[in-house]
């Protein structure tokens, strides 16, 4: 989408800015949560994490309008005992990009809170595996759903 | 500057300056926020580009239909939301419309009819169960493949677009039913062969038969010309100016709604539209002795000996006018639409095979082989089968005419 005086240029200039900002705040925001767990995002961290989330999008063929996923993966991971400081950001940079990965995959069908769940119980079986939960539990998951298959076991 | 968020039809955009568009484009990016939360009903931050696009496409079509109808509407930054809003209750105004206009068309039907344009009566109430006037209001969800004479403009979308080839049928069928069904199937099988199975349109060759007729100053109610008719068109258009031929062409088909108690001005318009796209295939007949093909003659159609040997190719086009309709064909969503451009354009058979090699599409091959003759399709036919022995590989077009040829054979 090009913007409406910006020959050539893009509309997410003046969409990823103002939203790289407001990521960055909540992002700070976030370690006032995590520091009990012994997480803390350095201003580095936040920034190169703000710039993986426009990536993400950008790879995907996303649009994300409001609150950023990132802040929601660290509520919902940072109380995981597999996640350590040392390797923080770089686990959330690939669970971002895990989480819009697989929103195409499920073609939408999941909430964004449901993916998120999936994805921290697969993190957890896994023993902390970033790859197990790109690889494998996660995609079956997302098929489930892509077809229709129910996978609460309440239901089935 | 680009106008992706901009309703750019609405003349109230004309008038704006940069500053107000880039306020305007700022408060459409702030409505697809909230109309992409509405999608995904909140359970989604972030949508795929495509439905982005589509939900953007979908607001300014809405914003962009109450500007044009409202030419006093405030079309500042502030007023975007409720500029979408009334475009919206606009849009469903046209949906009930359109429920109407289709009511009419399924009971005022054509006395005869083909596959085309009875698949397409029948698709077009999904169109209405499916349209999404809130947030896709510019998509046209469902097949329309009956090819209309004069096709609804290409700049028209969602239900405008659906109402207008509405009213468009509704003007041809009306034109249909003052004729007999026979006269009708008779004049269908002399002019496209295999006309039911063909995505063809039931208009052209009795709106053109009905013209021919009432050009060689005969009653239009019955649609075939014979050598004589042939003689006397051909005597009026000889040595007169293209000014002289539409002005003929106009008289004429006002002649056939006053014969045929037509008086609705916009049926009457669209029969004169339809007269005027006769003259230049009248012009490139030439002195042939039927009139080159134009009109149908009351033999039985069948060719006699020799008849392909006496086949001349009409004049080519250029390159580059060539490359420009081929290029606008590949734009071009609707067979109706690109077949209408191949009818004005195209005045030889070579630029027809060069465009059935170029666009590579079936139903605008079946529907461009469907509007030729017999003499020309036989004609096709040899080509394609002088590629085939020539170790050519048989392309979506070559089978098509080789398979039809074989067919009626």
């Amino acid at each position: 989408m090009n913007g409406p005086d910006e020959p050539g240029g893009t509309y997410e200039l003046s969409v990823i800015g103002p939203a790289q900002r407001r990521l960055t705040k909540e992002l700070r925001a976030c370690n006032a949560l995590t520091a009990r767990y012994g997480l803390m995002l350095p201003e580095a961290a936040i920034g190169a994490l703000a710039q993986k989330r426009a990536d993400a999008l950008s790879e995907t063929g996303r649009v994300e309008f409001g609150e950023s996923v990132i802040p929601k993966l660290i509520e919902a991971f940072c109380d995981s005992p597999y996640l350590m400081q040392d390797e923080y950001e770089a686990v959330l940079g690939e669970l971002t990009d895990a989480f819009y990965y697989f929103k195409n995959e499920s073609f939408d069908l999941l909430t964004d809170d449901e993916l998120i769940a999936a994805m921290r119980t697969s993190y957890d079986e896994s023993g902390g595996s970033v790859d197990a939960v790109i690889g494998t539990s996660l995609e079956t998951l997302c098929r489930g759903r892509r077809f229709g298959e129910e996978t609460d076991g309440d239901d089935g | 500057m680009t106008d992706d968020l901009m309703p750019m039809r609405s003349p109230q955009m004309r008038t704006m300056d940069a500053a107000e568009r880039k306020a305007f484009g700022e408060s459409v990016l702030a409505l697809l926020a909230e109309r992409a939360g509405r999608y995904t009903m909140g359970d989604s931050g972030s949508v795929r580009v495509e439905t982005a696009k589509r939900l953007l496409n979908g607001i300014l079509y809405c914003v962009d239909l109450h500007l044009r109808a409202h030419s006093d509407a405030d079309a500042s930054a502030s007023s975007v939301r409720r500029l979408y809003e009334a475009g919206v209750r606009d849009v469903e105004r046209l949906v009930r419309r359109g429920r109407l206009l289709l009511k009419q068309a399924e009971t005022a039907r054509p006395p005869v009819e083909n596959i085309a344009f009875r698949d397409t009566l029948a698709a077009l109430p999904a169109f209405f169960c499916r349209y999404d006037a809130a947030f896709f209001a510019h998509e046209i969800p469902c097949d329309i493949d009956y090819p209309l004479c004069r096709p609804a403009a290409e700049t028209l979308r969602g239900v405008e677009y659906v109402n207008d080839y509405l009213r468009r049928l509704l003007t041809e069928s009306a034109f249909l039913r003052r004729f007999d069904g026979d006269m009708l199937r008779l004049l269908y099988e002399r002019y496209y062969g295999d006309f039911d199975g063909l995505p063809v349109n039931l208009y052209t060759p009795a709106a053109d038969a009905a013209v021919g007729r009432a050009l060689a100053d005969r009653s239009v109610q019955r649609l075939f010309l014979d050598a004589a008719d042939a003689a006397a068109v051909r005597r009026r258009f000889a040595g007169r100016t293209d000014e002289d031929g539409r002005r003929m062409l106009a008289d004429a088909a006002a002649a056939v709604c006053r014969e045929l108690s037509i008086e609705s001005a916009s049926a009457r318009a669209y029969l004169s539209g339809t007269a005027l796209d006769l003259l230049p295939r009248i012009r490139a007949a030439g002195g042939a002795p039927d009139t080159g093909g134009v009109f149908v003659s009351q033999n039985d159609g069948t060719p006699t000996a020799g008849t392909d040997d006496v086949f001349t190719d009409g004049p080519m086009m250029d390159d580059e006018s060539l490359r420009r309709l081929i290029g606008r064909l590949q734009d071009c969503r609707s067979v109706s639409g690109r077949l209408a451009m191949v009818r004005r354009g195209v005045r030889s058979l070579r630029d027809l095979v060069e465009i059935l090699d170029a666009v590579p599409d079936d139903a605008l091959h079946a529907a461009l082989i469907g509007s030729l003759d017999r003499r020309e399709r036989r004609v096709l036919a040899r080509l394609a089968a002088e590629r085939a022995d020539g170790g050519e590989t048989e392309n979506g077009w070559d089978r098509l005419i080789l398979h039809m040829e074989n067919g009626d054979r």
